[in-house]
C-alpha cells in the first residue's frame, strides 16, 4: 500500500524564504506586518503581511520566467524550487517525467488579471495586453513551476477559498495513492493585490491588525507561497530522503455557513476515520483561525470534536494567507511532527489561546512527543479540508 | 480491482443550442453557432466572431449579469442530473461530490467592479462587486442548489480543465471518496477573454479551419457541459443506465512554455499514452479521435506530431472529429463539451462533420478529418484537450456494454 510521505518543504513569504527560515520566525513569534507603499490605484492600503519591496524572484527562477511572471507565479516558483531542493530530488528526467505540480490558490494572478481588465475597459479591446492575459490565468503558477522543475506530470491549479492549499495537498495525495505519479509537489499561494484587498476589507473578510486567532475581526492579508513534496514512503526510504511526516488521510467537506461548525466536525471526523485514528490519538491540531466568525466556527468545531492535546494557529502571526495559509498549516504540522515541537500561537495579550480542551502555547515553543496531527482549514463560504499527518 | 466508471447523465449548452439532443442535431447537420458579435458585455463594435449561447428560457430575465456563467452552468448540471434520473436529488448527499473545471472560473465576472471603478474612480469603486471573483462562493452555491454534501473542488488548468475535472472525478470514485460525482467543465464568452485571445493573435477573422493550410486561429464560444459520473456496479444496481464508460484518462505538462505547445507535442503524446494505459488499451483499439484542433498555427502541427507519435501510420485511417468549428473554443468547457460529443458519437455510431474545413496543411496530412456525417463502428474514442501552462489531458471514452 502506498504511504504518501512529505520529504521536502518550501516557503516564500514576508517571514522569509525557505521553510526553515519561516519556521524559525514562527517559533520566535515575530510578526512581519508592514505598510505597503501607495499603489498605482491610489488606494489606502492598510497594513498587510506583504513584501514591502518587490520580491527578489530572480534568486529562485530564471530571468526569462521572472521578467513576465506575476507576483503569484514568482512566490510559487520560489516555494516550489526551494521545496524540491529540500527534498534533494535526483535530476532524473525519467522520474521527473511523471511528477506533478498541484497548487491551490484563492485569487490567482489577480493583480495581472485586474490590470488586464482595467486596460481593456479604459482603452478598448484592441489595447489588450498579451502578457497580462496569459500570465493572469489561474494555472500560470503551476505551469511555471512545472517548467522550472522539469515535471511533466499534470500541472493543476485547485481554485477555492482559504482551504485551497490543503485541497491541493489532498489531490496530490490521491494521485500518489492511485500510482499516477511517483512524486507530487503540492501547496498553495496567494499574493497581495491592492484592489482585492480593498474588496476583502469592504466585506470584513480581512482586517488590518493582528488580534490573535479569535479576535472579533479577521487578521490582515498575508501573501506567500508554501509547498510540500510528497512521494511514496517506500521510494523515499529507498533513496535515503529525509522524512518529515506521513499523510494518513484527509477529506474535503462543507459547512452550511460561516458560523455553523457541523460541517467542520463531520469533515474532521471523517478524515480521522480514513486515517485510522480516533480523536484521542490527535496530539496536535494546526488550525486556520486568524479572527472573525470563521475562527469562532473552527473553535466550536474543535471543542465539539472533544480533542485534547496541543493546538497552534500559525496564521495568527501572519494574518489570513488564503491558499498559502492552509498550505503553511500543513508545512507547520510536518515540521512539528519531525521536530517534536509545538509551535507558539501569536496573541497580542501574550495569553496562549485554547479551544475546548486543546492548549496553545506562547513563544518560544513547547517540546512534546507528537505522533498525530490534524490540520483543519475552512473558507468563509463553507468549504473545508481536514488532513491527518503522522510521524514519519 | 479497478472499478469501471460510467457516465449516467449529461447536460450541454453551447452556441448551437441548449440541451444535449438539440446540440447533437445541430452538430450532425454540420451547423456552426459562431457568428459576428455585434455586442458583448455592453460593448459594441468590431468584436470579431464568437459563439454566444442562446438565452436561457425563463431564466435570462432574472439573471444578474455577474451570474451569467453560473446560471448556464447550473442549467447544464440540471440537465445532467435529470437525464440520470436524479431530479429528486442525490440518493446519498454525503457521498455526492461536485468537481468543476474552468479556465476563467468567475474571473470574467469582475466587470461590474470595473464599471464602478470607471464611474467613481478607485477610491469610490464598489469593491463588493469583486466578490464575484470568489470561485468558492460559486462552488458553495452550486453544492447547495443541488444538495451535494460530499467533496467539492474546482480545477483550473486552462483549456484542459473540463477534461481534468473528469479525471479528478474519476480519482474520487476510484478511491471511493465519493459514490457519485456531478462533473462540469465551463467557461463563458466575454469581452476580456475575446480581447486577450485577440492580443495573442489567436483569433481567426473568418472560419475556423482545423489542420488546414489556410487556418488562422480559433473563435471563442460559450460552453457548459456536465456529467453524472459513477461506478458502474452501483449505477446499474440503482437502475441508472450508463450512456458511456470513462475508460481512461491521462494528463501531463509540457514543462516547456506557458503559452506555446511543445513543438513535437511531447507532453500531449504523454497524456494520450497515459489515458490508453489506464484504459488498458493499445492505440489500435481507438476507433475515432476528437482532436483539440484549435486551428492555430502552432497547436495543430504539435497535436498532429503527438498523434503520430502515439498512433504511427495508422493515424491516417482514424477518423478525426473537430468540434471547435461548430461551437468555438469553449476554453475550460472544451474538454467536457467534446467529451459529450464523443459520447454521442459512440451512442449513435455516427461521426459528426467538421462544420468548417479547408484543404489539409501538407504538414498535417494525411489525416481523416471527418467532413460529412458518417456512420462508423465505434467502441472507443479518444478526446484531447490542451491548454496554457502546457497542460494536456486526454480521455478514453467507451460505448457501454
Amino acid at each position: 500500500m502506498t504511504r504518501p510521505t512529505i520529504t521536502g518543504l518550501g516557503a516564500a513569504c514576508p517571514l522569509g524564504v525557505g521553510a526553515r527560515t519561516v519556521w524559525q520566525r514562527l517559533l520566535a513569534s515575530e510578526p512581519a506586518l508592514c505598510e505597503r507603499p501607495p499603489t498605482a490605484a491610489g488606494l489606502d492600503t492598510r497594513p498587510a503581511t506583504a513584501f514591502a519591496e518587490p520580491f527578489p524572484a530572480e534568486r529562485y527562477a530564471d530571468r526569462r520566467t521572472v521578467r513576465k511572471a506575476s507576483d503569484l507565479a514568482r512566490l510559487a516558483a520560489a516555494a516550489s524550487v526551494g521545496c524540491v531542493a529540500d527534498a534533494a530530488l535526483p535530476e532524473d528526467p525519467e522520474l521527473r517525467d511523471r511528477m506533478s505540480v498541484v497548487l491551490g490558490t484563492c485569487f490567482g494572478g489577480s493583480g495581472y488579471y485586474l490590470d488586464f481588465h482595467e486596460r481593456v475597459r479604459r482603452r478598448g479591446p484592441r489595447a489588450a495586453n498579451a502578457v497580462l492575459f496569459t500570465e493572469g490565468v489561474f494555472n500560470a503558477a503551476p505551469g511555471h513551476a512545472s517548467a522550472l522543475l522539469g515535471f511533466r506530470g499534470p500541472g493543476l491549479a485547485v481554485v477555492g477559498g482559504e482551504e485551497a492549499g490543503l485541497s491541493a495537498l489532498l489531490t496530490a495525495t490521491d494521485r500518489l495513492l492511485l500510482g499516477a505519479a511517483p512524486g507530487v509537489l503540492a501547496g498553495g499561494a496567494d499574493c497581495f493585490c491592492d484592489r482585492v484587498q480593498a474588496s476583502l476589507l469592504s466585506e470584513g473578510r480581512i482586517g488590518a491588525r493582528l488580534g490573535g486567532p479569535f479576535a472579533p475581526e479577521v487578521g490582515p492579508w498575508a501573501e506567500g507561497g508554501a509547498a510540500l513534496f510528497l512521494e511514496p514512503r517506500a521510494a523515499a526510504e529507498a533513496r535515503g530522503a529525509h522524512l518529515y511526516a506521513e499523510i494518513l488521510g484527509g477529506v474535503r467537506g462543507r459547512a452550511a455557513n460561516d458560523t455553523d461548525p457541523e460541517g467542520l466536525v463531520r469533515c474532521a471526523e471523517r478524515a480521522l476515520e480514513l486515517a485510522g485514528r480516533a480523536p484521542a490519538d490527535v496530539d496536535l491540531v494546526v488550525g486556520g483561525a486568524c479572527g472573525g466568525p470563521p475562527a469562532q466556527r473552527e473553535r466550536e468545531a474543535l471543542a465539539q470534536l472533544g480533542l485534547r492535546g496541543w493546538v497552534c494557529w500559525p496564521q495568527a502571526l501572519l494574518g489570513e494567507g488564503f491558499a498559502f495559509g492552509s498550505a503553511l498549516q500543513a508545512l507547520v504540522a510536518a515540521l512539528a511532527l519531525a521536530e517534536d515541537v509545538v509551535p507558539p500561537t501569536y496573541a497580542p495579550d501574550g495569553q496562549p489561546p485554547r479551544a475546548g480542551e486543546l492548549r496553545g502555547v506562547s513563544a518560544p515553543h513547547e517540546r512534546a512527543h507528537l505522533r498525530t496531527a490534524l490540520v483543519l482549514s475552512s473558507s468563509r463560504p463553507g468549504g473545508c479540508v481536514a488532513l491527518v499527518l503522522g510521524r514519519a | 480491482m479497478e472499478p469501471r466508471l460510467v457516465v449516467t447523465g449529461m447536460g450541454l449548452t453551447t452556441s448551437l443550442a441548449a440541451g444535449v439532443e438539440a446540440n447533437w442535431t445541430a452538430l450532425r447537420a454540420g451547423r456552426t453557432g459562431l457568428r459576428p458579435l455585434a455586442e458583448l458585455d455592453g460593448v459594441c463594435g468590431d468584436l470579431g466572431v464568437g459563439g454566444p449561447a442562446p438565452p436561457l428560457p425563463g431564466l435570462a430575465d432574472a439573471l444578474d449579469r455577474r451570474d451569467r456563467a453560473h446560471a448556464y452552468l447550473e442549467g447544464a448540471c440540471r440537465e445532467a442530473l435529470s437525464s440520470a434520473g436524479l431530479e429528486g436529488g442525490f440518493p446519498a448527499p454525503e457521498r455526492a461530490a461536485v468537481v468543476l473545471g474552468s479556465s476563467l472560473a468567475a474571473q470574467a465576472s469582475a466587470r461590474d467592479f470595473w464599471e464602478s471603478t470607471l464611474a467613481h474612480g478607485p477610491r469610490g469603486a464598489d469593491y463588493r462587486a469583486l466578490r464575484s471573483y470568489d470561485t468558492e462562493l460559486r462552488l458553495a452555491a452550486l453544492c447547495a442548489t443541488f444538495g451535494a454534501r460530499g467533496e467539492s473542488l474546482l480545477v483550473s488548468n486552462a483549456c484542459a480543465a473540463g477534461a481534468s475535472a473528469l479525471a479528478l472525478a474519476g480519482d474520487l470514485l476510484r478511491l471511493r471518496r465519493a459514490d457519485l460525482v456531478l462533473v462540469a467543465g465551463y467557461d463563458a464568452l466575454d469581452l476580456h477573454t475575446q480581447a486577450g485571445f485577440g492580443a495573442i493573435k489567436a483569433l481567426a477573422p473568418k472560419a475556423v479551419l482545423p489542420f488546414a493550410s489556410e487556418r488562422a486561429g480559433m473563435q471563442l464560444g460559450d460552453g457548459f457541459a456536465a456529467f453524472v459520473l459513477e461506478r458502474e456496479a452501483e449505477a446499474r444496481a440503482a437502475g441508472r443506465r450508463p450512456v458511456a464508460r470513462l475508460c481512461g484518462y491521462g494528463e501531463s505538462s509540457d514543462a516547456h512554455h506557458l503559452t506555446q505547445p511543445h513543438p513535437e507535442g511531447a507532453g500531449a503524446a504523454l497524456a494520450m499514452r497515459r489515458a490508453l494505459d489506464l484504459a488498458g488499451l493499445d492505440p489500435g483499439a481507438i476507433d475515432a479521435i476528437n482532436a483539440h484542433a484549435t486551428a492555430t498555427q502552432s497547436n495543430d502541427p504539435a497535436e498532429v506530431s503527438a498523434l503520430r507519435a502515439v498512433f504511427g501510420k495508422r493515424l491516417a485511417e482514424i477518423p478525426l472529429m473537430a468540434t471547435k468549428p461548430a461551437v468555438g473554443h469553449t476554453l475550460g468547457g472544451a474538454g467536457a463539451v467534446e467529451a459529450v460529443v464523443s459520447i454521442l458519437a459512440l451512442r449513435d455510431q455516427l461521426l459528426p462533420p467538421t462544420a468548417t474545413a479547408g484543404d489539409l496543411d501538407p504538414a498535417c496530412a494525411p489525416l481523416d478529418l471527418v467532413r460529412a456525417l458518417r456512420p462508423a463502428r465505434l467502441r472507443y474514442v479518444l478526446s484531447n484537450s490542451f491548454g496554457f501552462g502546457g497542460c494536456n489531458a486526454s480521455l478514453v471514452l467507451g460505448a457501454p456494454e
